[in-house]
C-alpha cells in the first residue's frame, strides 16, 4: 500500500487528478435515478437531452463537492490528530496526496456499485426512500469500511490503535459528508 | 487548453451515451384479424354525451367571488338517467353520491358526485366494478383568466361513452356476481370521487371485488393498454390472454412505462407512469384489483411527455380537447366513425370476453394484489437514521475508550524542506502566505503576467513553486 504514502508529488498529482474526474463520471452514474428525478421535477424549465445534461452534471458536481469536503476535512482532521501512525523516524504514514488518491479510488469503486443497485432497485420497484435514503447511508458506511481496512493494512498490525484513535473524527466526518 | 477541450468533449460523449434510450416498437397491425364480441356505436355515446354537457368541471370555485359552483351535477344526472333507464338499481338519490373535498388552491370545501348503479345478483355478495370519471377541466384557470375550455371528448367522455356501452351491453347478461357502475366524479382534482367510494367500503367489502375495470382516455390514442400495477399479477394476465386468443387491438404494455421519475401522493414508489394518473390507482393502493384500460403511444415521446398519438400534439388538458378537434384529427367524421368505433369495439370485447369466463371469478379471486412497496417509506428513514447516529455514537466510545492507553506523539511531514511538525509546518507556510502577498500586486498592476484565475503562467515559477509548497502543506 504505498500509494498512500506517495512522495513523488508529480506522478500523485497526475494520478490525483486522474482519480479526480474518474470519481466525478462515477459519482454521476451513482446519481443518475436522483438526476432523472430533478429532471422531471424540474420538467418544462429544462426539457430535453442539454436539460438532462445539465441536471447530470449539476447532480455530479454538488455530490464531488461533499465527497471532495469529506475527503479534505478528514485528512485535515487526521494529520492535526496527535494519534496519526508515524514511522519510525516520527513522520506521518499518509501523504496528502496518497490519501485521497486512495479515497479517491474507494469512492468510485462504490459510487460505481450504488449506481448499479439502482438498477436493481428501479426495476424491482423498491421505495423512493429506500433509494434515496437507506441507500446512500449504506453505501456511506461501506465506503469508511473498505478505506479503514485499506489503512489499517497499511500501518499494520502493530499502528492499529493509534489508526483508530486518529481516524475516528475522520469517520465521523465522513459518514456525514458522503452523500 | 486542448487538455480541457478533450476532456469537456469527452464528458459530453459519455454523457449522451449514458442518456439514450431504448425505443419500443409495437405491431402496427395489432387487431387486423379480431374477433370481436360485437360491434358498438361507441361514436354516436361520445357525441351525445360530450356536446349536451361540455363544462363538467367537479366542485368548481370562483376565486374572486369565492363562490361555490359545481358544474358536474347536471352531467352526473345524464349518466344517472341514462343506467336508471336501462334498469339498473341505486341506493343514492337520484343515483348520486355526493362527497366534500378540499383542495390546496381554495380554502372552501367542494363538493363532486359519484354516480353509482348497480346490475344485482342476490345470491352473491361478489362484485365487479366498471368506472370511469366524467368530470373535465374545462373551467380550470390555467393562465390568467383564461380557462381551458374544451368538453374533455377525449378525457374523459370517451370513458363515459365507453363505461355506458358495457352497461347497455350487460343489460341482458346473467353473471355469477354484482356489477356496480360508477362514473367517478372530482378525479383531475385528485381522484377524490374514487377516494369517497373507497373511504365509504370495509374490509369486506374491499375483499368482495373481484375486480375494478376502469375507462380513462380509453379510446382516440393509437394503442390501448391494459394497465394492473408494477408486478405481473394474475388477472392482468387473464386479460391479455384473452386479448391474444381473439387477436383484439390492445397492445402489449411498454417496457418504457416508468417515464415519470416523481412520487405520486399515497405512494413510495420513486416514478409514477401515465396509467397510474386514474381513479384505478386508488384501488390499487386499498390492495384491490384493478385493470385500467388507456390508450396512448408509449413508443412515442416529446421531450418527457408520453405522446397520445403520434405525430400529433396532445390534446389532454388542453382547449383542443373538445369534440371538433378530435374528430378532425382523424381526418373529418367518417374516418373519426370507424377508428373509434372500431377501436372501441375491441375494448368493449376485452371487457365482455373476460366478465363472461367461466374462469374469470376463480382467476380473479386466485390473483392476490398486494401493496407495490417493498417496504414501507418511514420505516426505511428511521432505520436509516437510527443505523447512522447508532454508528457515530460507537465510534466516538470506541474513541475515548482507546484514547486512554494510547500516547500521542509528535508528528512530522515530509516536506520539500525537510521534516517538520504541526507547529513548524505552520510558521512556514504563514511565512510562504505573507511573502506571496508581498510579491503578488493584489490589483495586477505591477504584475500583467499574473493570471487571475490561478492557472499558473510558466514564466513565473517563483509563485508556482510557492503554489506547489502549499499543496504539499494541505491546501484546504
Amino acid at each position: 500500500m504505498k500509494i498512500f504514502r506517495l512522495q513523488n508529488e508529480k506522478i500523485s498529482k497526475n494520478i490525483l487528478m486522474i482519480t479526480r474526474l474518474c470519481l466525478f463520471f462515477a459519482l454521476i452514474y451513482r446519481g443518475w435515478l436522483l438526476a432523472e428525478m430533478q429532471f422531471y421535477t424540474l420538467g418544462g424549465m429544462l426539457q430535453g437531452t442539454f436539460g438532462r445534461v445539465i441536471i447530470y452534471l449539476t447532480t455530479g458536481l454538488i455530490s464531488y463537492l461533499f465527497f471532495h469536503l469529506s475527503a479534505s476535512f478528514s485528512f485535515n482532521s487526521l494529520f492535526r490528530s496527535k494519534y496519526s501512525p508515524i514511522d519510525e523516524n516520527n513522520v506521518m504514514m499518509f501523504s496528502r496526496n496518497g490519501y485521497l488518491i486512495v479515497f479517491n479510488i474507494v469512492a468510485i469503486c462504490t459510487s460505481i456499485l450504488v449506481g448499479s443497485l439502482n438498477f436493481i432497485a428501479f426495476y424491482v420497484h423498491a421505495s423512493t426512500t429506500l433509494i434515496i435514503i437507506l441507500l446512500p447511508v449504506l453505501a456511506g458506511i461501506f465506503n469508511l469500511i473498505i478505506f479503514l481496512l485499506l489503512m489499517a493494512i497499511h500501518v499494520g498490525k502493530n499502528r492499529l490503535r493509534e489508526l483508530f484513535v486518529s481516524m475516528s473524527i475522520p469517520s465521523i466526518i465522513m459518514l456525514i459528508l458522503m452523500r | 487548453m486542448k487538455k480541457k477541450i478533450l476532456v469537456f468533449a469527452l464528458t459530453l460523449c459519455v454523457l449522451i451515451v449514458m442518456l439514450t434510450g431504448c425505443i419500443n416498437s409495437v405491431d402496427a397491425n395489432l387487431g387486423a384479424n379480431a374477433k370481436l364480441y360485437g360491434e358498438i356505436d361507441f361514436y354516436s355515446e361520445l357525441e351525445a354525451f360530450v356536446t349536451q354537457y361540455p363544462r363538467r368541471t367537479s366542485g368548481y370555485v370562483e376565486t374572486k367571488e369565492h363562490q361555490r359552483i359545481d358544474y358536474s351535477k347536471n352531467a352526473a344526472l345524464y349518466i344517472s338517467n341514462e343506467l336508471k333507464e336501462l334498469g339498473y338499481t341505486t341506493t343514492y338519490e337520484n343515483g348520486l353520491k355526493s362527497f366534500s373535498f378540499n383542495v390546496e388552491s381554495s380554502s372552501q370545501s367542494l363538493i363532486g358526485y359519484n354516480v353509482i348503479y348497480k346490475k344485482d345478483n342476490p345470491n352473491t355478495t361478489k362484485k365487479v366494478v366498471i368506472g370511469a370519471h366524467y368530470d373535465n377541466v374545462s373551467d380550470y384557470i390555467l393562465t390568467g383568466n383564461e380557462k381551458i375550455g374544451g368538453d374533455g371528448t377525449y378525457n374523459n367522455g370517451v370513458g363515459v361513452a365507453m363505461l355506458l356501452q358495457v352497461a347497455r351491453a350487460l343489460v341482458d347478461v346473467t353473471l355469477d356476481y354484482d356489477v356496480e357502475f360508477v362514473a367517478f366524479g372530482a378525479e383531475e382534482a385528485g381522484n377524490y370521487g374514487a377516494k369517497d367510494y373507497i373511504a365509504n367500503m370495509n374490509a369486506n367489502d374491499k375483499d368482495n371485488i373481484l375486480l375494478m375495470i376502469n375507462f380513462d382516455r380509453v379510446v382516440g390514442g393509437d394503442y390501448v393498454y391494459m394497465y394492473s400495477g408494477e408486478k405481473n399479477y394474475k388477472h392482468n394476465e387473464f386479460l391479455y390472454d384473452v386479448v391474444y386468443e381473439n387477436d383484439l387491438m390492445i397492445a402489449p404494455l411498454p417496457h418504457n412505462m416508468k417515464n415519470v421519475m416523481l412520487t405520486l401522493e399515497g405512494s413510495d414508489l420513486i416514478y409514477f407512469n401515465q396509467a397510474m394518473l386514474s381513479d384505478s390507482n386508488v384501488f390499487g393502493q386499498n390492495n384491490i384489483r384493478y385493470v385500467n384500460l388507456f390508450s396512448m403511444n408509449f413508443s412515442d415521446m416529446s421531450g418527457s411527455t408520453v405522446l397520445e398519438s403520434s405525430g400529433k400534439d396532445n390534446i389532454s388538458y388542453t382547449k383542443n380537447d373538445n369534440f371538433d378537434y378530435f374528430v378532425a384529427r382523424f381526418g373529418g367524421e367518417d374516418k373519426a366513425k370507424e377508428y373509434l368505433n372500431k377501436q372501441a369495439s375491441n375494448v368493449y370485447s376485452v371487457v365482455m370476453y373476460s366478465l363472461l369466463d367461466e374462469n374469470f371469478v376463480s382467476t380473479m379471486q386466485s390473483s392476490v394484489i398486494t401493496n407495490e412497496l417493498m417496504l414501507n417509506g418511514k420505516i426505511i428513514s428511521i432505520v436509516s437514521y437510527s443505523l447512522l447516529a447508532s454508528l457515530i455514537v460507537i465510534i466516538l466510545v470506541l474513541y475515548f475508550s482507546l484514547k486512554k492507553g494510547t500516547k500521542s506523539h509528535k508528528v512530522l511531514i515530509d516536506t520539500p524542506y525537510g521534516k517538520m511538525d504541526l507547529e513548524t509546518r505552520q510558521i512556514v507556510s504563514n511565512n510562504l502566505d505573507n511573502e506571496k502577498k508581498n510579491v503578488e500586486d493584489i490589483f495586477g498592476l505591477g504584475n500583467s503576467e499574473k493570471d487571475i484565475f490561478g492557472m499558473d503562467n510558466e514564466n513565473n515559477s517563483n509563485n508556482n513553486e510557492k503554489k506547489n509548497e502549499n499543496d504539499i502543506f494541505g491546501d484546504f
